[in-house]
């Protein structure tokens, strides 16, 4: 039993280190290498787990080399063009000036009912109204629409710029005062401490208080 | 350049440990081999091997420790378990059952070694 807690703990140590190596990314934003890596480590990682006459060096040693290859194949799919073509492949345009283009849509597979939930899930529901959708490698649609059902910006109406939004930082959160965002905020506790004042309040009162530097606030008071 | 790096070291430590594992493998099995064939010229001048066949017990007691960094650990158990049974019928003068010890022993050891090098068998 020990052993197996030991070795789990092992391979958990050297997955870790194995895929902070090759950096984060969400599955859905993967090249196909990378997704092929990470589906083979958790089955090799799993081999010496399960079979514990098998030296837990093989599966380590196993990780590393996937590891080295995703690396190496990173290095090649930047410096050149082919083998980024040949490893990813390459995006698609699927919709001109509100045509559907038939045959990229059978090159790359895909259904009209595919197309329009691609759609939908972008917020377009007349595709007469797209001037360009680009399939991406990773299977997501970008969607550039015909400029005259764009939504329209300051600049199209000619009015003033508005003023840039100010972020707010959680100043105050279950009745503790969160040093990090007062730093940020430029902020002092005795200034903090007038705030709650003028509101009547009491810091351990104070569910949330969110800030911005205009001193613009959320207060949140404790039921 | 972050990530070349640290792969560049893991590629180094790799093949260190192959290189390392290749040449510690072959010369303790090397070694083990040819305390078996010692085994058996004792046994067949003195009609007993026990002095070779307790030495070799030792020595492969003394070497699995390492060995299952790097051999599947049921293969290492098989050639322990051979090496006792080799010692026990040394012992006892049982001569179809040494001889078949020591041939159990030698053909262990002899797929250790293979399943170390880089063959076509190995890789398919």
């Amino acid at each position: 039993m020990i052993t197996v807690i030991l070795r789990t703990a092992i391979l958990f140590i050297f997955v870790t280190i194995a895929i902070r190596i090759m950096g984060k990314k969400q599955i859905s934003e993967m090249q196909p290498n990378e997704l092929v890596v990470t589906i083979l480590l958790s089955e090799i990682a799993a081999i010496p787990l399960q079979d514990t006459s098998q030296p837990i060096i093989n599966g380590i040693i196993a990780v590393f080399v996937l590891v080295i290859l995703e690396i190496a194949i990173s290095v090649l799919t930047l410096k050149s063009a082919f083998v980024r073509r040949l490893m990813n492949g390459q995006s698609v345009v699927i919709i001109k000036n509100g045509v559907i283009d038939q045959h990229a849509m059978k090159k790359v597979r895909m259904t009209v009912l595919d197309l329009i939930e691609l759609l939908r899930i972008q917020n377009v529901f007349d595709i007469s109204t797209v001037a360009f959708a680009v399939l991406e490698v990773n299977g997501d649609l970008s969607v550039l629409l015909k400029s005259e059902h764009q939504p329209a910006t300051f600049k199209d109406l000619d009015k003033k710029k508005p003023e840039a939004a100010l972020l707010q930082l959680p100043v105050i959160t279950d009745g503790k005062i969160i040093h990090d965002s007062l730093q940020a905020l430029e902020l002092t506790a005795t200034e903090v401490d007038k705030i709650l004042k003028n509101n009547n309040t009491r810091l351990n009162q104070v569910f949330l208080l969110t800030l911005d530097r205009k001193k613009n606030m959320t207060l949140i008071k404790m039921r | 350049m972050k990530r070349i790096i640290p792969a560049v070291i893991i590629l180094v430590l790799i093949l260190t440990a192959f290189f390392g594992s290749y040449f510690y493998i072959n010369d303790v099995c090397k070694t083990a081999y040819d305390g078996v064939e010692s085994c058996l010229k004792e046994y067949e001048e003195h009609g007993t091997a026990r002095a070779d066949s307790a030495w070799l017990r030792n020595y492969w007691d003394e070497k699995e420790k390492i060995l299952s960094f790097f051999v599947n650990h049921e293969l290492i158990d098989k050639v322990e378990l051979s090496i006792s049974n080799l010692e026990l019928h040394s012992k006892y003068k049982d001569n179809y059952m040494f001889f078949e010890a020591c041939d159990t022993v030698k053909i262990l050891l002899h797929q250790i070694m293979e399943d170390t090098k880089l063959t076509t068998h190995s890789v398919f």
